[in-house]
């Protein structure tokens, strides 16, 4: 209740303020709710394979509205992703001079709590309100403070998601209505709904093209490059860092439990889509010419085969999927944080403009360095674990598949690389931008981010041991199991 | 009764005020009036049922919507000293139609015979049709108030042609005769009855501007000073739906098949067209014509599945409508108090900027009405479209399209507050102290968000 309610006022609060006392009551408030989230983590039982319920208050009961919340070891992760994942974006901000900087941070923390809402609901129509609520901040800030032609891009990315969103509703509004008793919309006892093979298949597919859209997965990926290009780097990071992972999620916890009795072989279109978006968007980054471009298609490559990897609905693909969905959310910050680093240093985001930034900015080259080993998915960085473990599954599906998407780190590799190369090396442009020294925030957000890269890489047991009994008890509910 | 009265003798005030000189006080006692109104509803409703010779009969129901017009009334008569100033030596008139307007509205939600549901909307209507034409000096408030009133006349035709028939047919004006008659009616004269309830339905659509019986609605909403927009937006609305529906709950039993999917229809086409052409408006007060269109063709989607529940989601609708519409001209009165500029969007044009209250209830206002969660405009579509969507699958999915198509328009105007670049040379109004002006769009917004935050609260 209080990770929801916290930054909701806090984000009130800081409206009464100016800049410099903005940010930091601001980042004071997200740092507290860090801290409360790792006192919940160690309140919670993690052997426990259920969900453990944390409150329980009515809204609108006649609706069936409740403000429910519960907490289990996938939530944790996705919970702990969007709790460190703003105070690095906070962070981040820290050296910005938007204009009303204090409602972009109060925006910001709107926002945060809208998504910790989302992933700890536990009643159908209050995940669909936080769903949308977490829409409205990010709508704002790519409007307001976005790059050229933003009017037109904001407008397509919400009517877009919008869409997606009203078909959620309708399918969370059809298990209703097929739940016993007196309809509910409560988790636990929208699992007990009774529904033939082919309305589930028609819930499914309304769930799948809910989520797969804010992914998003091929082919409902159209809104995506333009809308990250055009927002200012923060919207960008909580649109790729947590908002995409708002999908992950939903699938996990609500489309594949509530829609059990669709057939199977929905799954394999579902995961061919995600395989040609990997692909298909892998290619597609090799191509640009602007940081972020490369940036934001390499987000749809890897939302691709985290999809595809928890569609096989096997242990290590979900897994595989949930800790590949922390270390991705960190990642793309790091690396959005250093295209903006770039751009307010250059002016500029284009390849062609700039060659060997290495030898004015040695700690940043070092520090991009990692981050980039990271997203390619290299050994004892954190992205080589969850990779892994994503295309053992995707492997163990099928094999053909597993191969194909396995061609992601090779693709990876390609682009990432190419735009380290022809960034940093070479001979200097003589156009005059450097990086220079790095100011302390940009620092200490990089280099949290390069020593959480490298300790889940190291140890990335601590992740999958958040989630793994959760995990366990959803395929064991699949399989027809006791119900939680 | 006690209310009906009051409300009358406070209209005769009025416009006595008016004539002697008491304009400054006016809107003052004018709100006095109306709590003291409000209060005897109250104080009435509680001490139970109250029947007047089976004419009138004060219940629950009558006290919901009477209670949701006095409360619209009373905020759109505290902004009507700045609002009205343009035109300030017919405030009283102003006033004392409203108050008429009110009286209308008691006899419409409360009728138990269908004389006083003529009368009722009689004692209605031919205030507006003046009110409408107020603007005296403005063309198109003149062609607004002739296009309302011949429009209204030809409803007015087809109500009593409708009532007649159906006294034809069962030799009674009063509802519980007919409801009575109805089995053994039906048998005997089918047609008669069925054309009359068509004929009635016809003239309900009329007032209620449901499609195809709309076009005088954006028309006579552009027209008319804008604080009479929103009285029509709010207070009319809610009453002629009130009427409506006490006519649907009581007849039900006569309502054949045929005529649910004439309304259904008559719903699906408003939601859509109203939807659709909203879209390609460039007059905010056109298109906030169209928004109250499609409104009602949402509420309509409630009347197809009569039960229990139908009163209280029909009168939750309506409050929230109600305030979030009178929050929203309330900030249009506030931008352009004088009606001296164009009522386009680009009156919104860096809103956010200029000034931030106003900019954040008009979006929350907004986004109430486009139904975004988790605002009460969510809550109030959302139980509608629950009740309907057993029976009437379809319909709920072209409600659930009609309303992400609403999006688009809604967010124009927000789109234009925050993210559209403003002419700083241009005179604003925005620097005068209109406490009254912001007093109501707080109230709004208040409302809105408690009734987010506790939807029950209201025990609906």
């Amino acid at each position: 209740m209080i990770l929801i309610i916290l930054p909701l006022i806090a984000s009130l609060f800081t409206l009464f303020f100016k800049n410099k006392v903005a940010k930091i009551i601001a980042l004071t408030a997200s740092v507290a709710q860090l801290i409360l989230n790792f006192i919940l983590l160690c309140a919670t039982n993690l052997k426990s394979t259920s969900l453990q319920a944390l409150d329980f208050y009515p809204w609108y009961a006649s609706l069936g509205l409740n403000f429910s919340t519960g907490v289990d070891g996938i939530s944790m992760v996705m919970l702990l992703l969007t709790n460190v994942a703003c105070v690095l974006i906070l962070l981040s901000s820290w050296d910005n001079s938007y204009s009303s900087m204090t409602k972009f941070l109060a925006l910001i923390l709107f926002m945060q709590g809208a998504l910790n809402g989302v992933f700890l609901s536990m009643n159908g129509l209050m995940f669909y309100i936080f769903w949308e609520l977490a829409l409205i901040p990010i709508y704002f800030i790519v409007g307001i403070w976005g790059g050229e032609n933003r009017i037109k891009i904001t407008f397509k990315f919400f009517i877009y998601t919008f869409l997606g969103s009203l078909l959620m509703l309708l399918a969370l509004l059809f298990v209703y209505l097929h739940t016993p008793g007196n309809h509910s919309f409560e988790w636990s006892e929208m699992l007990k709904a009774q529904m033939t093979g082919w309305e589930s298949t028609l819930v499914l597919w309304a769930f799948f093209i809910a989520f797969a859209i804010k992914m998003p997965i091929f082919p409902f990926h159209t809104w995506q490059a333009d809308t990250y290009s055009v927002a200012p780097a923060q919207g960008t990071m909580l649109l790729s860092g947590i908002m995409l992972k708002m999908g992950i999620f939903g699938m996990i916890r609500w489309m594949w439990p509530l829609a059990k009795n669709a057939c199977e072989c929905n799954y394999n279109i579902f995961i061919i889509l995600a395989v040609i978006g990997i692909i298909y968007a892998a290619i597609i980054a090799i191509r640009q010419n602007d940081i972020k471009r490369v940036i934001a298609w390499s987000s749809v490559s890897h939302v691709g085969l985290i999809a595809a990897g928890i569609m096989t609905w096997s242990k290590e693909g979900i897994q595989g999927g949930i800790l590949q969905s922390f270390n991705h959310g960190i990642n793309v910050i790091g690396l959005f944080m250093i295209v903006e680093i770039i751009e307010r240093r250059l002016k500029t985001r284009q390849l062609d403009q700039m060659r060997g930034l290495a030898k004015h900015g040695r700690t940043f080259a070092c520090l991009f360095m990692i981050i980039t080993l990271g997203s390619v998915a290299v050994p004892f960085t954190n992205g080589f674990t969850g990779e892994f473990l994503l295309l053992n599954a995707t492997f163990n599906y099928h094999s053909i598949i597993g191969i194909v998407s396995g061609l992601t780190i090779i693709f990876c590799a390609v682009y990432m690389l190419r735009v380290y190369q022809l960034s940093m090396f070479g001979p200097e442009k003589d156009n005059g931008g450097r990086i220079g020294k790095l100011t302390w925030s940009e620092y200490s957000t990089l280099g949290c981010i390069a020593i959480i890269i490298l300790c889940i890489g190291i140890f990335p047991n601590w992740i999958l041991q958040i989630s793994e009994s959760s995990v366990d008890g959803l395929l064991m509910l699949m399989k027809g199991g006791p119900a939680l | 009764m006690k209310t009906l009265i009051l409300l009358f003798i406070s209209g005769i005030f009025s416009l006595f005020g008016g004539i002697f000189g008491l304009k400054k006080i006016l809107p003052f006692f004018a709100s006095i009036a109306l709590a003291t109104a409000f209060g005897y509803l109250a104080y009435d409703s509680y001490y139970g049922i109250e029947n007047l010779q089976n004419m009138l009969i004060f219940d629950n129901y009558s006290t919901l919507f009477i209670g949701i017009t006095i409360v619209s009334t009373l905020l759109i008569v505290l902004m009507s000293a700045r609002g009205y100033s343009y035109n300030s030596n017919s405030i009283g008139d102003l006033i004392g139609l409203m108050f008429f307007v009110l009286c209308g509205v008691v006899c419409m939600v409360s009728f138990n015979n269908m004389v006083m549901l003529f009368l009722g909307i009689e004692i209605l209507s031919i205030p507006l049709y003046v009110m409408v034409g107020s603007h005296r000096n403005n063309l198109k408030s003149n062609e607004a108030a002739l296009k309302y009133f011949i429009m209204g006349a030809f409803a007015t035709g087809f109500l009593l042609f409708g009532m007649a028939l159906i006294y034809g047919a069962t030799q009674s004006f009063n509802l519980d005769v007919i409801r009575s008659f109805s089995a053994t009616a039906l048998q005997s004269s089918p047609a008669l009855v069925n054309i009359g309830l068509l004929l009635i339905t016809i003239a309900f659509a009329f007032k209620i501007a449901a499609v195809p019986f709309h076009y005088w609605s954006p028309d006579v909403y552009q027209g008319s000073p804008t604080l009479v927009t929103a009285f029509m937006a709010t207070v009319v609305k809610t009453a002629a739906l009130g009427a409506f529906l006490k006519f649907v709950i009581y007849l039900s039993p006569m309502l054949g098949s045929q005529w649910y999917i004439v309304l259904g229809l008559m719903s699906g086409a408003t939601m859509i067209f109203a939807n659709v052409v909203a879209i390609k408006q460039n007059d905010f007060k056109r298109m906030m014509a169209y928004s109250s269109i499609s409104h009602v063709g949402y509420i309509l989607m409630a009347f197809l599945t009569v039960n229990k529940d139908t009163q209280s989601v029909v009168g939750f609708y309506l409050i929230v409508y109600s305030l979030a519409t009178i929050g929203v001209f309330a900030c249009l009165l506030l931008l352009n108090p004088d009606h001296n500029k164009s009522s386009g969007f680009e009156i919104f044009n860096g809103l956010g900027k200029r000034s931030p209250f106003i900019a954040i209830i008009l979006t929350v206002c907004l986004l109430s009405l486009a139904g975004i969660p988790p605002l009460p405009g969510f809550f109030a579509k959302f139980s509608i479209f629950k009740q309907a969507i057993s029976e009437y699958l379809g319909l709920v999915i072209v409600a659930i399209a009609s309303s992400a198509i609403s999006i688009y328009y809604y967010f124009r105007a927000i789109t234009a507050m925050y993210f559209t670049k403003y002419d700083e040379t241009e005179t604003s109004c925005l620097k005068e102290k209109n406490y009254a002006g912001y007093f109501v769009i707080t109230v709004s917004l208040v409302g809105l968000l408690v009734l987010m935050i506790f939807p029950g609260l209201l025990g609906l």
